[in-house]
This record gives structure tokens, C-alpha cells and sequence, in this order.
């Protein structure tokens, strides 16, 4: 079981070299951006269980903060993904302290109340940030010591190793006592209320820390394509962002990642159909819904578990 | 000591709970005894700080008024609440649902100590830490629920109706474990409507009816009162 993990990393670590041209190298790299998205939703809906729909928002919020500062102040790279994770872990923080005030379906329509707002507020505000025409010009990170990241495919590689840092970190939050305190707010608020868990810091926190992983996505997109429209940052980001959470499963670490690059990967493949694609996803997620609604994380557990009783039974 | 003086608690327009005035000394075992719908629950959770009391209500305990502090406070005052309906975090673990009960600890070995003296108390829950709390038998949720509790190594446990819905065999080795915690001195606030088992083990009661106290006293006078051996005893 333990292998998985360094299965996966390997595959990832091949995979772009076998890749036949730059336009898949985009597509994967992209995958991994979004990936990154999903693993921060996951972090509030997963392990605190609130449902925030101003996922994109955040994502937005990171991708100007970083394309502005470059483009208006010559700020590289390397200080605006860092500067656009803070504005997104302090709007965050302070957004959370009034949306979590709300819970259950009022709280996933408050959050996607300011979604929208904060991308109207993008697109709108052409002075800053040339509404619908979007920032162009957008410089890519560059170079460290003797590493350029000018190639697609060494892009590729900087994406992936955001994304298992992200991982990584996520998965030490899950075994530490801040995250056995999230997933106790997440199973029951009143009782973890009365073992003495502050629930809304504890919200907050989980709030705060996915804001930020959007706003981390969101830059590494704007670096990554260089150029960034208000689109970025709208509600149906949001929703295909849970889409990738719940196709691999709500909770799970592997599951959001897996279920980016299958559903998003599935997009792109299906795009030739153009709109016909989304009758098929729409059937797709129905299937799913009915047979797995756990994810595939969820399928997988179950079936490891049925085999090992299968072995063992007891 | 904890006392509570005309304590009213209201849900809108509807009193839950009117003027009840109860103490639980120090050392002692104090049962509140009462129907469905009496107020058992609304009184722990007013004290627990979980549902706000009406003005002009006092819950005064270790020199404190509790009706004004967090429920996280109230923790640290060396309050411990065990909801009714052994409530779980059902999906994490047996050990991760104990260690949470000790969340205001940040001493690991302090913790470690606390979790050997529950599972003394427990014993049938040393097989099970890694399993999920929800996957437990009636008997054993219970246990854990009341070990959660005892986790915060309180000065004062509330039990709210430790006993429901498990088999006979069960609430025996449920009480028996309560009156445990108690000649530790801890002190406890149990709720029942399982009168008998509860007035065995306790020193005083309270009887509630439709929100409002209606008798008190000794647990072996209680025991023999008409009004109770009828409503609760079936005598």
C-alpha cells in the first residue's frame, strides 16, 4: 500500500518525458495547477467539512495578485506567487471570520455569493485589471542558479513539485492534532464545542489554509500561461474544482488529485465533441454519484477492505 | 461545588426549563431523574455552556458564573459534559475520539497517562483503538463516550443518560464504572430514567417533571418515595 504513493510520483516523474508534443505537457501541467486548487477545497470541504463555493475566487484573487505586480511593477515571479499566497491567506482569514458565521447550505451560499462578487470585482475594475481583455505579457518564473524554467516540460516539473509539497504537507496536517481537531469540528460541531475546540478558529484555519493553496494554483496558472482573463475566477472554476474533489473522492489525499486529471484529462479529450461533451460527463457523473459516492477513493478503500476480509475473515 | 439557582432555559416562546435550583457538593454522586421531555438534557447543556440559560439564571461553579463563559472555558474550569445519545465522532478512531477528550492537554505523556487510566476503567476498549468509533458495539460507544469525557480529567462529570437504549447487562457495567469515577472523587451529574440502577449508586436525586423540579433528597429516601416508586418503578 505503501508503494503507491512512490508508484505515482515515478509515473509522474516519466510520464512527460514519454509525452509526444508540447500540447499534452500543457494539458498535464495545468493538471497538476488545478490539482493543487482541488487539494486546498479539499482542506475545508474534506477535512472541515464546510462547503465554500468562493474557491475560484481565491484562485483569481492569487492569479492577479501575481500577474498585477508583474505586469505593473516588474515584481518577479518568485516574490508574486509568495505575495499572491499572502493576499489570499489574509483575505481568506478575514472572509472566513464572516462567512463561517453561517453553516450548512447558508454557508456554501454565502461563499459562492462572494465567488461571484470577487469576480465581478476582477472583471469590472478595468483600470486594474483591463476587465474583459484580460493581463497579457504575464513573465514566467525565471531562472534559478543554473535552472531555467523556460521549457514547458521544466515548467512541468516546478507544477509537479508544488503539487507534492502540497500533498506532503496536507497529509502531515491530517496526522497532526490540528487536523484530528478539523475532522472533529467536521463530524460534529457541538461535541467537538464541548471537549473545548475553539470550532471557529478551527473553521478559520482550514478556511484560511485553502485560500491560500487556491491562491497558490492561481499564480502558478497565471505564470505558467501568461496571460489572464476575469474567467479564471469565476463560479463555474469552482464547481469544476468540486467536481475533481468529488470524482476522487471528498477526504481522501490521493482522491482529489486523481480526480482532477481524470475529469479534467476526460475534458480535454473530449473537447473535440465540443458541446456533445457535456452530455457524457453529465451521464458520467450521475453513474458515479449512484455507484461510487464516495469517490474513488471511497471505491478503492472499499474494495481493499473486502478483500482483505475476503483473506481474513472474521 | 456546582449550584444552580433558578435556572430557566428557553427555546423561543417555549420554557424548556423553568426556575429548577439543584448543588452537587464535593465527593458527590448526584442523579436527576425524569421522563422524556422533562429537561434533563437542556440543564447539561445550559451548564455545559452549549445553549444559552435565561436571564436572572445562576450556574455557579468553583467561584465561578458559568452562564457568562465559553464552552471551551468551562472546559478548562474542570467541567466535563457527556452528550446524551453517546455521541461520537463516528468515522475517526476509538483512540483519536479519547485523545480529543484530552484536547485542552497539550502534555503528550500527561495524555498518555490519562488514556492508560480509561482504558483501566474500560478494559474492552484496549482491543479496539485503531477502529472507528462508529463500528462499536452500543455498550462499548458508550464507553467511549464517557472515557472522552473523563479524558479531560474533569473535577465534575455530566453524564446525560449514560444507560439509553442498552441491553441490562450493560448499564449495570456502565454504572458500575460511574460509581468508579466518583469514589475517585470526581464528582457527578447523571441523568436517568433508569431510576433504580441510577439511585443505587448515587448519594442524592432530583426528580423533574415537564421542566420544573418536583421532589429532592437522599438516594435511599428517593428510593422509597410513593410519587417515584410509581412513576419510575412500576411499584
Amino acid at each position: 500500500m505503501h508503494l503507491l504513493p512512490w508508484a505515482a510520483l515515478l509515473a509522474a516523474v516519466i510520464v512527460p518525458l514519454l509525452l509526444p508534443n508540447e500540447y499534452y505537457l500543457q494539458i498535464l501541467t495545468q493538471g497538476y495547477v488545478f490539482a493543487i486548487s482541488a487539494c486546498g477545497l479539499n482542506v475545508i470541504l474534506g477535512l472541515a467539512g464546510q462547503l465554500s463555493l468562493a474557491h475560484s475566487g481565491f484562485f483569481g484573487i492569487g492569479a492577479y495578485a501575481l500577474a498585477l505586480l508583474a505586469t505593473k511593477a516588474g515584481i518577479s515571479f518568485w516574490i508574486g506567487l509568495p505575495a499572491g499566497v499572502a493576499l489570499c491567506a489574509v483575505s481568506g482569514y478575514a472572509i472566513g471570520s464572516i462567512c463561517l458565521r453561517s453553516k450548512g447550505h447558508y454557508f456554501a451560499i454565502f461563499t459562492m455569493a462572494v465567488g461571484i462578487i470577487i469576480h465581478l470585482v476582477i472583471q469590472k475594475w478595468e483600470s486594474l485589471t483591463r476587465g474583459h481583455i484580460g493581463v497579457i505579457g504575464i513573465p514566467g518564473p525565471g531562472p534559478i542558479g543554473p535552472i531555467s524554467f523556460d521549457s514547458t516540460l521544466a515548467r512541468s516539473y516546478l507544477a509537479l513539485f508544488f503539487l507534492v509539497i502540497t500533498v506532503l504537507a496536507i497529509s502531515r496536517l491530517v496526522r497532526s492534532p490540528v487536523g484530528r481537531t478539523l475532522m472533529a469540528v467536521r463530524e460534529s460541531e457541538p461535541l467537538a464545542a464541548a471537549v473545548g475546540v475553539d470550532v471557529m478558529a478551527a473553521k478559520r484555519l482550514a478556511f484560511t489554509i485553502s485560500a491560500s493553496l487556491a491562491g497558490l494554483a492561481g499564480g502558478l496558472f497565471a505564470g505558467f500561461i501568461g496571460f489572464l482573463g476575469p474567467e479564471s475566477a469565476n463560479v463555474e472554476m469552482t464547481f469544476n474544482t468540486l467536481l475533481y474533489v468529488m470524482v476522487g473522492g471528498i477526504g481522501s489525499l490521493a482522491g482529489p488529485v486523481a480526480g482532477t486529471f481524470i475529469v479534467y484529462g476526460l475534458s480535454q479529450v473530449l473537447a473535440v465533441l465540443q458541446h456533445y461533451q457535456m452530455i457524457i460527463f453529465g451521464l458520467a457523473l450521475v453513474l458515479l454519484i449512484l455507484f461510487m459516492p464516495a469517490g474513488l477513493a471511497g471505491a478503492a478503500r472499499s474494495l481493499m477492505r473486502q478483500r482483505v476480509s475476503e483473506v481474513k475473515p472474521s | 461545588m456546582l449550584k444552580v439557582s433558578a435556572l430557566t432555559v428557553s427555546y423561543g416562546s417555549f420554557q424548556a426549563v423553568r426556575e429548577v435550583s439543584f448543588e452537587v457538593r464535593p465527593g458527590e454522586l448526584v442523579v436527576l431523574l425524569g421522563a422524556n421531555g422533562a429537561g434533563k438534557t437542556t440543564i447539561f447543556r445550559a451548564v455545559s455552556g452549549l445553549t444559552p440559560a435565561d436571564r436572572g439564571s445562576r450556574i455557579e461553579w468553583a467561584g465561578q458564573e458559568l452562564s457568562s463563559l465559553s464552552p471551551r472555558a468551562i472546559v478548562d474550569s474542570g467541567l466535563s459534559h457527556c452528550p446524551e445519545g453517546r455521541k461520537l465522532f463516528p468515522e475517526l478512531s476509538v483512540g483519536t475520539n479519547l485523545r480529543l477528550g484530552a484536547y485542552r492537554c497539550h502534555d503528550k505523556a500527561e495524555i498518555q497517562r490519562r488514556l492508560a487510566r480509561v482504558l483501566e476503567l474500560f478494559p474492552p476498549l484496549s482491543g479496539r483503538m485503531n477502529d472507528p468509533a462508529g463500528a462499536l458495539s452500543g455498550g462499548q460507544q458508550q464507553m467511549v463516550s464517557v472515557g472522552r469525557a473523563l479524558m479531560a480529567e474533569p473535577k465534575i462529570l455530566l453524564l446525560d443518560e449514560p444507560s439509553v437504549s442498552l441491553a441490562p447487562k450493560v448499564v449495570a457495567q456502565v454504572l458500575e464504572a460511574v460509581a468508579a469515577i466518583n469514589r475517585t472523587g470526581t464528582m457527578v451529574l447523571l441523568s436517568e430514567q433508569n431510576a433504580y440502577a441510577a439511585l443505587e449508586i448515587a448519594h442524592r436525586g432530583y426528580v423533574l417533571e415537564g421542566g420544573r423540579l418536583v421532589l429532592h433528597g437522599p438516594a435511599a429516601e428517593l428510593m422509597q418515595h410513593d410519587e417515584v416508586r410509581r412513576a419510575y418503578m412500576g411499584a
